[in-house]
């Protein structure tokens, strides 16, 4: 398990992380979610021992992190690289063995890596040779060569196909299934959804919000109503003027809204009766992860300039 | 980690095309510009030395052109002007003649004006002038002290040279021969070379260190590594692969050294008439004995002024993203090395200034001056052994520092580092 315990990180003048905790067990994925300057990065560098935390503490398995940590984290972080005019056989072995691998096991988990992400005929390129989203994927590798115990991946997907979004996606929950700790930090809303078991949404420095995923929207309450129909949609205009739906998202035929000061979903779908030409879809679903967040963030901001 | 860094950095610079090409061709490279360089100027001595040129001489008193023609001169041929000055001049202009030389009449006169004039087309060598001034001097003495009807032995004295034997008493006693001008440029020489290799092979480290920086390696490798283990690791491993890259070319010019060696003593070479050429040339001023102090300090200083250095320059990488960003800290880096430059050439003239001395002890230029000075002069061993003291002790600081910047730095991205933020990495925990 890893443990983030009350972590303070101070950089000259700003607080980049303000008594942070929070927790990642095997086996489950946590999404970190946050606006950028949220603090993911601060606290990512510090579970990775690249800084130390002001106050509090980071353990891995109840072993405050350290150099002995550093071998059981693989890191894919946000701003990643490789050496350009090496090979990537040499360099995943040059990094495994920067964590600990002999040579040998080094090699052979490169291998095994690259084959197993489709690009084991990478291993005698460069990566100038290699398109990015190739590129990404001896990245990936690189995080997972020498089997650790704890897999940060911050933006993982970023600028991916489908094709090799989907496979990656199922190596991570490989990982998971297999009991490996997964931090998956990002700003796309329904990949977290989609992937992780619990989130953390962080917003200058401080925790929000974490959880369970499916605890946290229950939390929410379902008041977010889901509607495609046929016709004109200015009625929805009017309701938000009249205080009784907020508009969450709007397209033609489509919107996502939710329902306020004790305004029910049925005298919403009586409106809507009436006015639309054809009801295509009417649900009422927990808010989307995206709802949540834009909500907390903002409700942050709300209590902090009452105080 | 140190060593893991080590070994995979010194084979991925060591493996590369690059490296073994200019540890191949470098030597080549440097043989073949020293040759051209000997070679032009050889040449146009040569040249020069061989066209024939005529110098006409206008000589108002009649009585030097007689001395000049009997000593003759080895590189002109002078000959009476027959016309007017003006008209000679024209000739000159038209390539008739290589020269005019106006020697006015009061030029044979004691106590008289000693003014000539030369006349060339356009303006010519240097050596034409000089030449022609010691070799007019002497007629002109010789003429201006005809009446006084000098016994020969007086004028014997009056022209008789100086050898100067210049001769460095030791403590111990002893005597050596020779000037300070020959370990002066000795001295210069392995000056200049101490730096080239500090410079390069520094630049080297800043380079690297750039590069994992802008190539966001650098995030990856301190989530592995301690940053002050990768920073030795790649300053040790550059290091390993100067030593590599400098014993191969050692291990060239012996070679090259032992053939020549050999090829000089084969009997055909003794019949291209080559070797009595070099047989004569023995009047040369020979090369000093290998001081085998001042080796062990050049072999000692290198490794620490390397390591000063790049400690320096690893730091300047790892707060930059590009060289062009850069520059301002280069070029801060770099005044030491170019005050030793300054410096070393007054070594020379003043192996015990007070600024030579400090040059020998400031750690930044001590590498190079520390074993010029000694080649000049018997440096006391205490002022040795407290230059020693004072770099190793620098070293170690400034490799710290260089620890806590790259560490505080590398992770820095997207804007320029201010003093203020260099100050706050270095005061960071």
């Amino acid at each position: 398990m890893l443990e983030v315990d009350q972590v303070t990180k101070r950089y000259a003048t700003t607080l980049a992380v303000d008594a942070a905790s929070l927790a990642a067990q095997p086996g489950r994925i946590l999404g970190l979610l946050g606006p950028n300057g949220a603090g993911k990065t601060s606290i990512l560098r510090m579970v990775n021992n690249i800084t130390k935390p002001d106050s509090g503490e980071v353990r891995l398995d109840g072993q405050v992190v350290g150099r002995a940590t550093q071998a059981k984290v693989g890191y894919m972080p946000e701003d990643r690289g490789l050496y350009k005019n090496v090979k990537v056989a040499d360099q995943l072995t040059y990094l495994a063995r920067l964590k600990g691998l002999s040579a040998t096991e080094a090699r052979r988990g490169a291998r095994r890596w690259l084959t197993r992400l489709d690009g084991v005929d990478f291993l005698q390129k460069r990566p100038r040779e290699l398109s990015r989203g190739m590129q990404q994927k001896v990245q990936f590798a690189l995080a997972l060569v020498h089997a650790p115990r704890l897999l940060i991946l911050d933006e993982p997907f970023s600028g991916l196909d489908p094709i090799n979004s989907a496979l990656m996606e199922e190596v991570i929950r490989e990982q998971k299934a297999a009991g490996t700790i997964v931090i998956f930090a990002s700003h796309r809303m329904e990949q977290v959804e989609d992937l992780c078991d619990e989130i953390c949404l962080i917003a200058e420095g401080r925790i929000l919000i974490s959880g369970d995923l499916a605890e946290v929207k229950r939390g929410f309450g379902r008041d977010t109503v889901s509607l495609e129909f046929a016709g004109e949609g200015a009625f929805l205009a009017r309701l938000a003027t009249a205080g009784q739906v907020a508009v969450d998202k709007q397209s033609a035929g489509a919107a996502e809204l939710r329902l306020l000061n004790g305004y029910t979903g049925a005298q919403l779908l009586d409106e809507v009766r009436r006015e639309a030409d054809e009801i295509y879809r009417y649900s009422a679903t927990y808010p989307s992860l995206r709802e949540i967040f834009l909500q907390a963030v903002r409700d942050a901001g709300r209590s902090r300039s009452a105080a | 980690m140190i060593g893991v860094v080590f070994v995979g950095e010194y084979l991925r610079r060591v493996k590369t095309k690059a490296f073994v090409l200019t540890t191949l061709l470098a030597p080549i490279a440097i043989i073949g510009v020293m040759a051209g360089a000997v070679a032009i100027i050889f040449f146009s001595i040569e040249s020069e030395r061989e066209r024939e040129r005529t110098i006409a001489v206008h000589d108002e008193s009649g009585r030097l052109l007689p001395v000049l023609l009997e000593e003759g001169h080895e590189s002109f041929t002078l000959e009476q002007a027959r016309r007017s000055v003006d008209e000679e001049k024209q000739a000159v202009i038209d390539g008739r003649v290589d020269g005019l030389l106006v020697l006015p009449a009061e030029l044979a006169e004691v106590g008289a004006s000693q003014e000539a004039w030369l006349y060339l087309k356009e303006k010519q060598s240097i050596t034409a002038e000089q030449e022609l001034r010691s070799f007019v001097r002497r007629a002109m003495r010789e003429v201006r002290l005809e009446r006084y009807d000098l016994p020969p032995e007086v004028q014997q004295t009056m022209y008789a040279g100086l050898d100067l034997n210049a001769v460095a008493l030791t403590e111990e006693g002893e005597e050596e021969a020779g000037s300070a001008a020959v370990p002066a440029v000795v001295g210069m020489i392995v000056a200049v070379v101490v730096l080239m290799i500090m410079w390069t092979y520094g630049a080297i480290v800043m380079q690297t260190a750039m590069e994992e920086k802008s190539s966001r390696m650098a995030e990856i490798l301190v989530s592995s590594v301690r940053p002050f283990d990768l920073l030795m690791g790649k300053i040790l491993a550059v290091g390993g692969m100067a030593a590599t890259q400098l014993a191969a070319w050692m291990l060239m010019f012996g070679i090259v050294g032992i053939f020549a060696a050999l090829f000089m003593t084969t009997p055909q070479f003794a019949e291209l008439g080559i070797g009595a050429a070099a047989g004569e040339a023995g009047g040369l001023p020979s090369l000093p004995s290998i001081r085998f102090d001042v080796v062990v300090t050049v072999l000692l200083m290198v490794p620490l002024g390397y390591l000063l250095n790049a400690s320096v320059f690893g730091a300047v990488g790892a707060l930059y993203e590009t060289p062009q960003e850069a520059q301002v800290a280069v070029t801060i880096v770099m005044l030491p090395m170019i005050l030793t430059i300054v410096m070393v050439q007054t070594v020379g003239m003043a192996p015990n200034s007070p600024f030579v001395v400090i040059g020998s002890f400031f750690p930044f230029t001590a590498p190079a001056m520390l074993p010029t000075r000694m080649l000049i002069t018997d440096v006391p061993l205490w002022q040795v052994l407290a230059s020693f003291a004072i770099c190793i002790a620098s070293a170690l600081g400034l490799v710290w520092v260089a620890g806590r910047v790259f560490r505080g730095a590398l992770l820095t991205y997207g804007k320029k580092p201010s003093l203020r933020d260099i100050r706050n990495v270095l005061l960071a925990d």
